[in-house]
């Protein structure tokens, strides 16, 4: 019993810690500095609790208390670690940023580390509502951070954008979930999984419909086309640190859960093979072609995660279920989340006051002036690019050396040529920094912890590049 | 098992790592305050000491080894493994290897030191230090390496350094110019072992990558392959041993600082074609042609420079073109089989050398940075110690008896003689003779006679001991390295060739006593014939010598830059613009841009779609899942 406490120990330090720092908030004295090292020390603790090991078997923590709607495994551990760690990284890098952009609340920590309960509770959710509940924390968790700068009318465009769109996938998720209960009369994966081994996905019209409608909801959450069209606008209107933080540990979440889903049953992805070959298609090429018409980086990067899930849906495609080990998915998802947060760290760090900096043109000649802070960059660009010997480069091999395994040639072939056009836009940033002469004097945030943060991500970069351990 | 070691790998590791440190700790200092020169000087002689005292341990304990065994290894890593091919990070320290050892770390911790006079006050002195480390790193993997690949890493090592050395005083575009050719040219060489180790992997690389596989499976090689790899490696060797048609980086890798010019451009990594060619002595022993080849390439290069340094009036080049003919000497040597007295005049060269050019150092410091040896004169009164010092050089170089300089190559023309290449032996004493007069031309120009620049000469003065002591040192090597390997005749036992014969595929030329005493007569005599020439036109002073006919076209090295340049470099760059600016730009770019063009559209399509209204972004969403539910709905049939 107390080693099933280990394994639900880090969603509970987290949650703790938010719910502390939300009291905290309420006193007036307390610095935002204060704030941030204490969410940086909670996702510490939890990141080192995380690192316990499961061992051979799967766990279901408090089965007979909780049902068995919660599984841990290694695959949710280190999909949990990944997002513990964006956690820290964003505490650590917004430091930085708030010195610039003076809408600092102390309520800003609390929330960020809401939402990472939620994730750690949904890359555990054996169950819907178990799912739906985490989701919704994490949502409206991020919702409210999204819209933080009450004075920008972006971030206030950009809040009402995605509450709207993501209530509209929010009701679709329970509709889906209660065609479920209809078709199989509970809503555990358990469940689903024995309904279908009875009978086949196709015998059971309200569970095959029940999935679909909760698909399309965490499709919209991880920008699968066409339901990415939210994912620009929301980007650029967050504040820096909120972008990255969206962008990583939020997807990595919610693929956690599409991986759970998809792969209860080979039914299921053999049902959607085909729907899901022509989204990862469409995906990958509407990412890369909304990248290149962008001219401020943080729609680039925005359009350029569009791309990065195609990749992820490669993926999801050619793992097989009898031999799912999730490496794959998981190592690429560790690769972006480190360059992505690498460089909105680089970006809160640079952007200057009130996020002034936002266009490709705007970092023009930064290697003459800053030369340390574009050659991180330029690493983190290459590695999402997936130029040797980045961890990007990995992690893309990997991807479509499955690909290739699983018989998807069609689907590797496409994401070598997707991989070549993305060229098109990171490169460009890099051309605009080393290539032009400068016409800014790239005066930075006062505080160090930003570039600090990034220095560590590009070392992380370069070394999981080098020693791609098998995860 | 005996003859598995762990601290092997640490040989070339510990100046890896003194490079990483200083170049790390320089990056970040180099715009603010600056650490001590005193503090960078300690930390880069830290790492060529400790490997130097490594190298002497790995020398006893080989002498601890039984003959038949005498060889230590150590596999670090699995480098990479890709179908037959399996190469490990393996180190492999033989009698070859350590002999090379010693002298590289021994002769690398002196310039270190001696570098840190010289270079101070410079602007980027941790700099210097750092790549001179990096250098120290490769060429010790080069010559630990236990198998070709590895090799290549410190031949491509040496490489770099070699160029960021002859560019490190980077304002000056001709120096820029020097390192690009000398990387490029070496780079020619490089084709030549990258080919000649892949035809080598082809024929009988299965069973086996490393020298001691190598060596075991060369019996299956036809003939033909053997020809085709020997040939090709030695192409290699001679671009990095600057022997022809290759030589010409390295008169122009004289635009480094003097150290690096002893360090690299004379005691040690041109040396490494030579030792490459010893290395494989089990695949060369085979094919006596191609040796016979060699020896030619390697006299005839010798004769050649040693015609050139008649004539030049820069100390460094006059010093460059003899090493580029003593370098000439030992193809020589290793071309006639005679691999032991190939690699100890390596061994010999390498204080005599490196003892020179610290030495034209000191004169070029107390000159302040003046090269011409017509403006110089008389300096002996001014720097006894450096004309000491380079007298006994000089001597050695010009193999005078009992230096160092005379026995090694006195053993080369030996060889040539036992083995009945008279030919090479001619020439090789006509440049002995040549050797002798120009690099007493030079002792005399520069230390003899009265001042040619009184203002230069005035202030004059002795560098400091951190450069005068290695001075001392070398010079004590070149009096005494010869003595190692002293023939039977002088009452010796040969030792360095004892020492080697385990690593070497040698056959000895058997003669009799008679012929090594008309060899040693005849290079006796040619020294002496050499040096009275010298003494008679510049002994007692001289003007400098205005240059026509047959002198001006050797002062220009027989315009084979030049000759290059109009049969080579030239048509290269125009066939390399016309392919830039007209097939390139109106052929091959125009599927390419229509493409991006294609791209570009595209993306401005996809831009539109990106109206920025919610309810646009609802109407995809509800078309995607229709389209969705549709699929579904058609699986049910």
């Amino acid at each position: 019993m107390t080693s099933d406490l280990v394994f639900l120990l880090p969603l509970v330090t987290v949650t703790i810690g938010a719910i502390l720092l939300m009291l905290l908030s309420a006193f007036e004295k307390i610095r935002i500095e204060v704030s941030s090292a204490l969410a940086m020390g909670i996702f510490a603790v939890a990141f080192l609790i995380q690192l316990v090991p499961v061992g051979p078997d799967d766990v279901r923590p408090f089965v007979s208390l909780f049902n068995g709607i919660l599984l841990v495994s290694d695959f949710t551990r280190i999909a949990s670690l990944i997002i513990i760690a964006c956690g820290f990284f964003t505490a650590m890098s917004s430091i930085s940023y708030f010195r610039q952009n003076s809408f600092a609340t102390l309520e800003f920590f609390s929330l960020m580390t809401f939402a990472v309960s939620g994730m750690i509770l949904l890359t555990m959710a054996q169950e819907l509502i178990t799912v739906f509940i985490a989701l919704e924390t994490v949502s409206l968790s991020i919702y409210v951070l999204v819209g933080c700068n009450r004075r920008s009318v972006l971030s206030t465009e950009a809040i009402l954008k995605y509450l709207i769109l993501g209530a509209f996938a929010g009701a679709f998720f329970t509709m889906g979930a209660a065609l479920v209960y209809a078709g199989v009369g509970s809503t555990g994966f358990a469940a689903i999984t024995d309904a279908i081994a009875m009978g086949g996905l196709l015998q059971n019209p309200a569970l095959a419909g029940g999935l679909l409608f909760i698909l399309f909801a965490l499709f919209f959450k991880v920008t699968v086309f066409p339901f990415h069209a939210w994912v620009v606008d929301v980007y650029d209107g967050a504040p820096i640190p909120v972008t990255g933080f969206m962008a990583t540990a939020l997807k990595t979440s919610i693929f956690a859960v599409l991986a759970n889903v998809l792969l209860l049953a080979d039914d299921i992805r053999g049902t959607w093979v085909d729907m899901l070959f022509y989204l990862t298609v469409f995906t990958l090429f509407a990412g890369n072609l909304i990248a290149i018409g962008q001219n401020s980086l943080k729609r680039m990067l925005a359009a350029s995660g569009i791309v990065h899930t195609g990749y992820l849906l490669i993926a999801l495609i050619a793992v097989s279920g009898d031999s799912f080990s999730g490496s794959v998915i998981l190592y690429y998802l560790a690769a972006y989340a480190a360059s992505t947060l690498g460089i909105f760290a680089s970006l809160s760090y640079l952007s200057g006051n009130d996020e002034k900096r936002r266009d490709f043109d705007d970092f023009k000649g930064l290697a003459k002036v800053r030369p340390y802070s574009a050659a991180v960059i330029a690493i983190f660009l290459l590695s999402m690019a997936g130029i040797p010997p980045t961890a990007g480069f990995m992690g893309k091999l990997y991807i479509i050396v499955t690909a290739f395994q699983a018989g998807q040639t069609a689907l590797a072939v496409l994401g070598i040529v997707s991989s070549i056009l993305s060229m098109w836009y990171y490169l460009r940033l890099i051309i605009a920094m080393y290539f032009h002469e400068s016409e800014d004097a790239f005066e930075v945030s006062s505080s160090r912890s930003a570039p600090y943060c990034a220095f560590i991500l590009a070392a992380c970069v370069l070394a999981m590049g080098l020693y791609p351990v098998a995860i | 098992m005996a003859n598995t070691t762990t601290y092997l790998g640490l040989i070339p590791l510990l100046p890896l790592v003194g490079a990483a440190v200083i170049g790390f700790l320089h990056l970040g200092t180099c715009k603010g305050e600056r650490l001590p020169e005193r503090f960078y000087g300690l930390l880069a002689c830290t790492a060529p000491i400790l490997t130097f005292l490594l190298a002497v341990k790995v020398f006893f304990d080989l002498r601890g080894l039984p003959v038949e065994t005498r060889f230590l290894s150590q596999e670090v890593f699995t480098w990479f493994k890709v179908g037959e091919m399996d190469i490990a990070m393996g180190f492999l320290a033989d009698p070859l290897s350590s002999l090379m050892l010693l002298f590289v770390t021994f002769t690398g911790s002196l310039i270190h030191i001696y570098s840190i006079g010289y270079m101070a006050k410079d602007e980027s002195f941790a700099k210097f230090f750092a790549y001179l480390n990096l250098f120290l790193g490769s060429m010790l993997i080069l010559v630990l390496g236990n198998g070709p690949v590895v090799m290549f890493v410190g031949w491509e090592g040496v490489g770099l350094c070699s160029y960021l050395l002859i560019s490190y005083y980077s304002e000056d575009r001709s120096n820029v110019l020097a390192g690009n050719k000398a990387f490029i040219v070496n780079r020619i060489g490089d084709f030549g072992f990258v080919l000649g180790m892949a035809f080598l992997f082809w024929a009988i690389g299965s069973g086996g990558f490393d020298y001691i596989s190598l060596k075991a499976n060369a019996h299956m090689l036809p003939e033909a392959t053997v020809i085709l790899v020997c040939l090709l490696l030695f192409l290699g060797a001679t671009g990095k041993s600057a022997q022809i048609p290759l030589y010409v980086w390295l008169p122009d890798a004289m635009a480094g600082p003097t150290p690096v010019s002893a360090l690299i451009h004379a005691a040690t990594m041109v040396t490494a074609g030579v030792y490459m060619v010893a290395r494989f002595s089990f695949l060369y022993a085979h094919v006596a042609a191609v040796g016979v080849f060699i020896a030619w390439v390697g006299i005839i290069t010798a004769l050649v420079s040693a015609i050139y340094g008649m004539y030049q009036d820069d100390i460094k080049k006059v010093l460059a073109y003899s090493t580029v003919s003593q370098l000439g000497y030992m193809f020589a040597g290793v071309g006639l089989a005679a691999y032991s007295a190939g690699i100890f005049h390596v061994f010999t060269h390498a204080f005599f050398k490196a003892l020179l050019f610290l030495g034209a150092g000191s004169v070029i410091y107390a000159m302040h940075h003046e090269q011409n040896i017509w403006k110089m004169g008389g300096l002996r009164s001014k720097l006894p110690l450096t004309y000491k010092t380079m007298l006994i050089g000089s001597l050695a170089l010009a193999g005078c008896p009992p230096f160092s300089g005379f026995f090694s190559k006195d053993e080369i023309l030996y060889s040539a003689l036992a083995s009945g290449h008279t030919g090479i032996w001619l020439v090789g004493v006509l440049v002995a003779g040549m050797t002798a007069y120009y690099t007493f031309r030079m002792i005399f120009v520069v230390f003899h006679g009265s001042p040619r620049d009184a203002h230069a000469f005035d202030h004059a003065h002795e560098p400091p001991a951190v450069m005068t002591v290695p001075l001392v040192i070398l010079a004590i090597g070149a009096l005494f390295a010869g003595f190692l390997n002293l023939p039977a005749l002088f009452g010796g036992s040969q030792q360095v060739t004892h020492w080697l014969a385990p690593s070497l595929a040698e056959h000895a030329h058997e003669a009799a006593h008679s012929t090594e005493i008309i060899a040693i007569a005849a290079s006796v005599a040619a020294f002496f014939v050499g040096i009275l020439i010298a003494w008679r036109k510049f002994g007692q002073g001289a003007e400098e010598p205005v240059f026509r006919g047959f002198a001006s076209f050797a002062y220009h090295t027989f315009r084979v830059n030049e000759f290059y340049d109009v049969i080579l470099v030239r048509p290269y760059k125009a066939i390399g613009g016309a392919i830039a600016n007209f097939i390139d730009a109106n052929i091959t770019d125009i599927p390419a841009q229509v493409i991006a063009w294609f791209y570009r559209q595209a993306g401005s399509l996809f831009k539109l779609l990106q109206v920025g209204y919610v309810r646009a972004y609802a109407i995809y969403m509800i078309v995607g899942l229709s389209v969705m539910s549709l699929l579904l709905a058609q699986s049910f049939k």
